[in-house]
């Protein structure tokens, strides 16, 4: 499954205002909750477990991805893509304060081993986040998403 | 061979993509390493040589008495290259023991 498949416009948000950690991760979750790819109690679930162990999902510097256990309520794999107006500490001493928060989730990981290897280069891109910062609507970072899937396809 | 664990909490996201930054370095270097992703309740059933997780849980494996190599940044190659090699120097491994993986 390519990771275009998992982001629908809808799902990325640009300028998001979020007071701490927690509204970040409700905020960047809600289009995956409205569209019923994500239940409520996922969301929940992501941020308890945070609480409980840290912030596990900082993953790089300013990059969140925040996941949690799938049976808690992934009822579609998706991808979210936020960018926060202004940056919120997550309490990682190594990666804040975070910027974007990318709120995954997969009932089946394996089978999106090629979405998240595409991920896993798209979060060491300067010009994926570049695109991301000057976007005023989703298209273009849809396209740069689609040309990156592209691209890996045609090597 | 021995064999690791890439674990986070829920294994899915962010143990996949570390295990694929893992993959890359283990390649690149020839590391006598097999990755296989999995979650906490797998680390509970832990069997292997080794953890590599992100450094949120290497308190926890370590309490357990499992060889755990932390990650802070899962695009810091060098850090993942770091941590594999003091852990295969704890196994007397040496670098020049390093296989060319062909293409």
């Amino acid at each position: 499954m390519q990771l275009t498949s998992l982001i629908d416009p809808a799902y990325v948000l640009l300028g998001v205002e979020a007071e701490n950690w927690r509204d970040a991760v409700r905020r960047a979750c809600e289009p995956m909750v409205a569209a019923g790819a994500f239940a409520p109690a996922y969301v929940d679930d992501i941020i308890a477990a945070a609480e409980d162990i840290g912030p596990y999902f900082v993953l790089t510097r300013g990059v969140a991805l925040p996941h949690g256990l799938p049976e808690t309520g992934v009822l579609a794999p998706a991808l979210g893509i936020c960018r926060l107006a202004e940056p919120v500490e997550f309490g990682s001493a190594a990666n804040d304060p975070v910027r974007y928060v990318l709120a995954f989730g997969s009932a089946d990981p394996e089978e999106h081993l090629e979405a998240l290897t595409l991920l896993t280069e798209l979060i060491g891109d300067a010009a994926f986040f570049e695109t991301i910062d000057t976007a005023s609507s989703p298209d273009p970072v849809l396209a740069y998403v689609r040309r990156a899937e592209t691209a890996k396809e045609e090597v | 061979m021995y064999h690791a664990l890439v674990c986070c909490r829920a294994g899915m996201g962010s143990s996949m993509m570390l295990k694929i930054k893992a993959d890359q370095v283990i390649k690149e270097n020839g590391y006598p390493i097999l990755t296989r992703p999995g979650n906490l309740k797998a680390l509970k059933a832990f069997t292997g040589d080794l953890l590599i997780t992100m450094n949120d849980l290497v308190d926890e494996a370590e309490g357990d008495g499992i060889y755990a190599v932390g990650v802070d940044d899962i695009l810091d190659v060098r850090q993942i290259k770091e941590g594999l090699e003091a852990f295969l120097a704890s196994k007397g491994w040496e670098p020049s023991e390093a296989t060319e993986h062909a293409e």
